[in-house]
């Protein structure tokens, strides 16, 4: 009987502190990360390999003018993308695909700071699903878009597979503006979602 | 360690309702995220549509990208009372129609941008849907609003609000 009773405390102290049954989530927080007005790159380092899939979500700010608003994700430092685009710019739509990119595009991302009003930011959510694999190439998805009342808004799905990166894990992801830098304003946070 | 991804609350309609309301919603999320799986109470050309704040001025604008199985679309909306999360989805009083928005620093000081997704088919006729959307406010988002842009929700209607909390 006093063993059962030692025991329900420990799970409870357990599920308390987040270490044991009942404790955290799937969808974690890794880090989060914020444009300081002087660099249009924003990195993602030491990312741990013990998630199943990763998730940027951001909102941004960027340099010159640019149309359409699109911006750069590189893994570990390679060069080496293809991409494929479907965008829409309130008017018409198209479809693009790229090979042998320095970096992977993506279209949608990152308001323009000097043609559009202040405060307004695109909005940005990237995939990477099994990151962490050593026998899998890695594709990216993302689905991004920045809306100014008027014309030149964009909203695009890009896909994008790191064809120079090969099977290794991601450990390191940067976010590149097209131009210029990311706006204090802009913030991206990387999460890691887990298996069962 | 406290859940990064985390429900808020959740509307089930137990009887059709012209709207559905989240109020209250705490400032100590990073990005909102809301799911909606939609029977309206007659079967017509519907928009969802959602206001924050109980602001129904022209603030509100959104860049669309649709495909309705035979036309590849994208159109705009300016000043307009409300974001119209899609455009011309037929709803179904049987078949329901999803749709997912986020919105992001819900609670910054930026003005708030939405990207929503819109899905429905119905064996003959369907659309797919995304779009951005921009409140122009710096306000931080208390209450979200949604409408269908004519007629109710029907009952069985489920609405739920998740925050997402960055480290």
């Amino acid at each position: 009987m006093l063993g059962l009773w030692w025991a329900r405390l420990l799970n409870f102290l357990a599920a308390v502190s987040g270490n044991g049954a009942g404790g955290g989530g799937s969808f974690e927080s890794i880090a989060t990360a914020t444009g300081t007005g002087s660099s249009g790159t924003i990195t993602f380092t030491s990312i741990p390999s013990t998630y199943k899939h990763l998730q940027v979500r951001g909102i941004a700010r960027g340099g010159a003018s640019l149309a359409p608003l699109y911006f750069y994700l590189q893994l570990n430092s390679v060069s080496g993308y293809a991409c494929h685009h479907l965008r829409g710019n309130g008017a018409s739509v198209d479809a693009t695909a790229d090979t042998a990119r320095t970096y992977a595009e993506l279209a949608g991302g990152g308001a323009d700071s000097t043609f559009m009003a202040a405060n307004i930011m695109g909005g940005i959510i990237i995939d990477i699903h099994d990151y962490a694999s050593t026998t899998k190439n890695k594709t990216i998805r993302c689905l991004a878009g920045t809306d100014r009342n008027g014309s030149d808004g964009i909203i695009a799905l890009s896909s994008a597979l790191a064809t120079g990166l090969g099977t290794t894990a991601v450990n390191e992801l940067k976010l590149i503006a097209a131009s210029g830098n990311w706006t204090t304003s802009t913030t991206f946070a990387l999460y890691g979602i887990k298996g069962a | 360690m406290p859940a990064t991804y985390e429900p808020i609350a959740t509307t089930t309609l137990g009887s059709a309702a012209a709207n559905i309301q989240f109020s209250t919603i705490p400032g100590t999320y990073t990005d909102l995220v809301i799911t909606l799986v939609v029977n309206t109470t007659s079967v017509d050309a519907r928009i969802v549509r959602c206001t924050f704040n109980g602001d129904t001025g022209a603030n509100y604008s959104a860049t669309r990208l649709q495909g309705d199985g035979a036309v590849a679309a994208s159109s705009r909306s300016t000043g307009q009372a409300n974001i119209p999360l899609t455009l011309n989805a037929s709803t179904s009083t049987t078949i329901p129609t999803f749709y997912q928005f986020n919105v992001f620093s819900y609670a910054g000081s930026t003005f708030k941008t939405v990207l929503a997704m819109g899905n429905a088919d119905k064996n003959g006729s369907g659309v797919v849907d995304r779009t951005v959307g921009l409140w122009q406010s710096t306000s931080a988002i208390t209450t979200i609003n949604i409408t269908p842009s004519s007629g109710n929700f029907n009952t069985g209607t489920i609405a739920t609000l998740y925050g997402i909390k960055a480290a």
